[in-house]
């Protein structure tokens, strides 16, 4: 599980920082590389659609340079970019109703045949349960939830990137969990 | 629910959405075009835009600046030009059969800076500009109209000067003659004599006979000869301004011959 595993913080150096806010398509695609991993993760499962992802995370390393003057040397980058993803996510609303149907057709979708199939269809169920509750709880809870429990930063670097207190994180993530429980033991998803 | 069932659910999620969906190249494809096009736009841009907005800037700074006019000043009495400016001459007043009065730029010929006591700018008027044919001249009268000015400090460093210097020398670069001249010109136009006029006319000449105003003298001489109905003497001195292939007055000087036939 390496969306698990705790992230390493690197310094930027300036030169670097000057370059990618100038645009360089050299220093963004660096960029891109070290990070595209985390925010395409992050995209696909807060938003759940492929293409809203694909479009979020494209979004992000394009508005990057204009950006990147609110980034201080020595800040994590990957906690900047995931703050920016968080924040533009919201203009993706629209595609969480394509992402229902989606939820719905995999729940329809048969396992893999190398699969138990009784296993694959409770995982598909698990995962299409939360996804609609995710749907339900309140935006802020919701990124809160998936950068913390789902994608497993710490509270410290999901406050650095959604520019909030380290307390505030944990009031969302116990608030969201609470929803979450309440959502998913009215389903019956087993 | 249970908490085991909500970590199999987190756990379910986190398998069934992962990043690795999403064709990462193709994103990196596509963020990499548009940067360089952005990147390519921004550079065009300031190629045309930096040059533009530095022409702008030179351009307003310039006309702002006190010193560019200096500069201007300065050339355009290098090219001979000069005072052709902003004196206070009453505008003349004009009448059926006299020609409109106008004041001619002293000289055309460029003439070497004088230094000249301050203050003497507000003294001078300087006539209104107006076109003025040159009056050819030969190198004797140029001798000896320099020799009739007073030229302390003549040099040829002397228009490179600053600007307080070049407006004390404007008085100077206005030829002595000046003043003769628009005593003529006020009786001429504002005397309401013909007869003082004339005589007004023919002390300038007779004072000037090479001097900067001599054409307008001759033509305005000429008016006044006819306005005390000395039509004939008028007519000889008609004649040759009307002839002349460039000279002030000429068509005027037509005129009026054609209007005494």
């Amino acid at each position: 599980l390496h969306s698990l595993a705790l992230p390493k913080i690197g310094a930027l150096e300036e030169e670097f920082l000057e370059r990618v806010r100038s645009g360089d398509p050299e220093a963004v695609a660096t960029v891109y590389d070290r990070h595209h991993q985390a925010l395409c993760s992050f995209a696909k499962r807060l938003l759940g659609d492929d293409h809203a992802a694909e479009d979020l995370v494209q979004d992000v390393f394009l508005v990057l340079p204009s950006l990147a003057h609110r980034l201080d040397p020595g800040a994590s980058l990957r906690s900047f970019l995931l703050g920016i993803a968080a924040n533009r996510a919201r203009h993706y609303r629209r595609s969480w109703r394509r992402r229902l149907k989606f939820v719905e057709r995999l729940g329809r979708e048969s396992a893999p045949p190398c699969e138990n199939p009784e296993r694959a269809s409770e995982r598909k169920a698990l995962a299409s349960a939360l996804a609609r509750a995710l749907d339900a709880i309140p935006f802020d809870h919701r990124v809160t939830f998936v950068l913390r429990e789902i994608e497993g930063y710490s509270s410290r670097e999901v406050a650095l990137s959604l520019k909030i207190p380290e307390a505030t994180v944990r009031t969302r993530v116990f608030h969201a969990k609470e929803k979450l429980r309440a959502l998913l033991g009215g389903e019956d998803v087993r | 629910m249970s908490h085991d069932l909500f970590e199999r659910a987190v756990n379910a999620y986190r398998n069934e959405y992962p990043g690795s969906a999403l064709d990462a190249r193709a994103i990196r494809r596509r963020v990499l075009a548009r940067a360089g096009m952005r990147r390519r736009r921004r550079l065009a841009l300031l190629r045309v835009g930096l040059p533009v907005a530095a022409t702008f800037s030179v351009s307003v700074a310039l006309a702002a600046s006190e010193v560019g006019f200096r500069g201007f000043d300065d050339v355009r009495r290098w090219l001979g030009e000069a005072l052709e400016a902003n004196t206070a001459t009453p505008a003349p007043a004009r009448s059926p059969g006299s020609p409109r009065a106008s004041l001619a730029a002293p000289a055309l010929v460029p003439s070497p800076p004088v230094a000249a006591a301050p203050g003497e700018v507000n003294q001078v008027p300087l006539p209104p500009p107006e076109p003025r044919a040159p009056k050819p001249r030969s190198g004797d009268d140029r001798r000896r109209e320099r020799d009739s000015r007073s030229t302390p400090g003549r040099d040829a460093a002397a228009p490179l000067e600053a600007k307080g210097g070049a407006r004390d020398l404007r008085p100077n670069l206005l030829s002595e003659d000046l003043a003769s001249y628009q005593r003529a010109h006020r009786l001429h136009f504002h005397g309401g004599e013909p007869a003082a006029a004339l005589g007004a006319w023919d002390a300038y000449l007779a004072a000037y006979p090479a001097g900067t105003f001599v054409p307008e003298a001759r033509f305005n001489r000429a008016v006044c000869l006819l306005r005390l109905g000395r039509r004939a003497e008028a007519k000889a001195v008609l004649e040759p301004i009307a002839e002349s292939s460039f000279a002030y007055g000429r068509e005027r000087a037509r005129a009026l011959l054609g209007a005494m036939e």
